[in-house]
């Protein structure tokens, strides 16, 4: 490989927020419903199913197969598994292939996988910037650490 | 490798509440838990609850086996074990059919007059 190659390859990796998160101060098993109202600080990952509000400084990263009925509010948020309710965060939301969101989302930056399914408004607190994107990774260097 | 402790057992935890957690609220669910945080609410768990040594749980708990190291308010009722580390403050009453608890916890509260008290003293670093 070239040297440019690899630096573009690099570059590339660590465009997307999760390519940034290395570990879940929390996560929510398989399984695992809770039901109430979640805040506090750090990096959430969830595979269960949660209903009720959350107001959380750091990042939130639905699962495939999650559920969350109820609003999202984070600083980032990434979806995989399938939301009713409202999503705002303060820097990013990215939707992946497959995300179901039935809600409105506000974020300054809202980035969408094709195939990604969503009714509902997108509001734009400043100019939302909507970048719709296809998935070129393989599933398998996508997929976050356990 | 000691087999006694709850702790021995535990294979794998896919819940972890972190430190900064606040939670109000139920949690259900089938699996092994571990709590840092802050919670207030009930719980109904089929698996061990670990409560670490900075978690605040105000509530009461039912699992199958819990492990206190932090402080809890509320009832604590176990399928099969509690076990009161030296760290713990309880101030609640306790059921299940073992309870073991260690030197140095402490226990405002009862302890259900059927089931099975040890004593002990932990030696052990972790």
């Amino acid at each position: 490989m070239t040297l440019p190659k690899f630096f573009a390859r690099r570059r590339k990796q660590r465009r997307r927020s999760a390519d940034q998160l290395t570990v879940f101060s929390s996560q929510v098993g398989i399984g695992t419903l809770l039901q109430g109202e979640l805040n506090g600080k750090g990096s959430y990952h969830i595979q269960g199913e949660v209903v009720g509000d959350s107001d959380i400084e750091g990042a939130v990263v639905l699962a495939a197969g999650a559920y969350w009925k109820g609003n999202v509010t984070a600083d980032y948020v990434q979806i995989a598994g399938k939301v009713e309710g409202n999503v705002a965060a303060r820097s990013k939301i990215e939707l992946t292939a497959t995300a179901v969101v039935t809600g409105d989302l506000s974020a300054p930056v809202v980035a969408m996988a094709e195939g990604a399914l969503y009714e509902g408004a997108i509001s734009r607190p400043r100019n939302t910037q909507v970048t719709r994107y296809s998935e070129r990774r393989d599933p398998d260097t996508t997929k976050l650490p356990a | 490798m000691s087999q006694r402790r709850s702790l021995d057992h535990l294979r794998k935890v896919p819940t972890i509440l972190g430190r900064e957690v606040v939670y109000i609220g139920v949690i259900e669910g089938r699996d092994n838990y571990v709590v840092h945080g802050r919670v207030e609410g009930n719980c109904d768990l089929d698996g061990v609850l670990l409560i670490g040594p900075d978690c605040l749980w105000v509530g009461n708990i039912t699992a199958d086996t819990v492990i206190v190291k932090g402080r809890v308010e509320g009832g604590i009722h176990a399928h099969f074990k509690i076990e009161v580390r030296p760290s713990a403050r309880i101030k609640g009453d306790l059921s299940g059919p073992l309870v073991a608890v260690a030197e140095g916890a402490v226990l405002q509260g009862r302890v259900s007059p059927d089931s099975i008290i040890t004593r002990f003293t932990e030696r052990r670093t972790h």
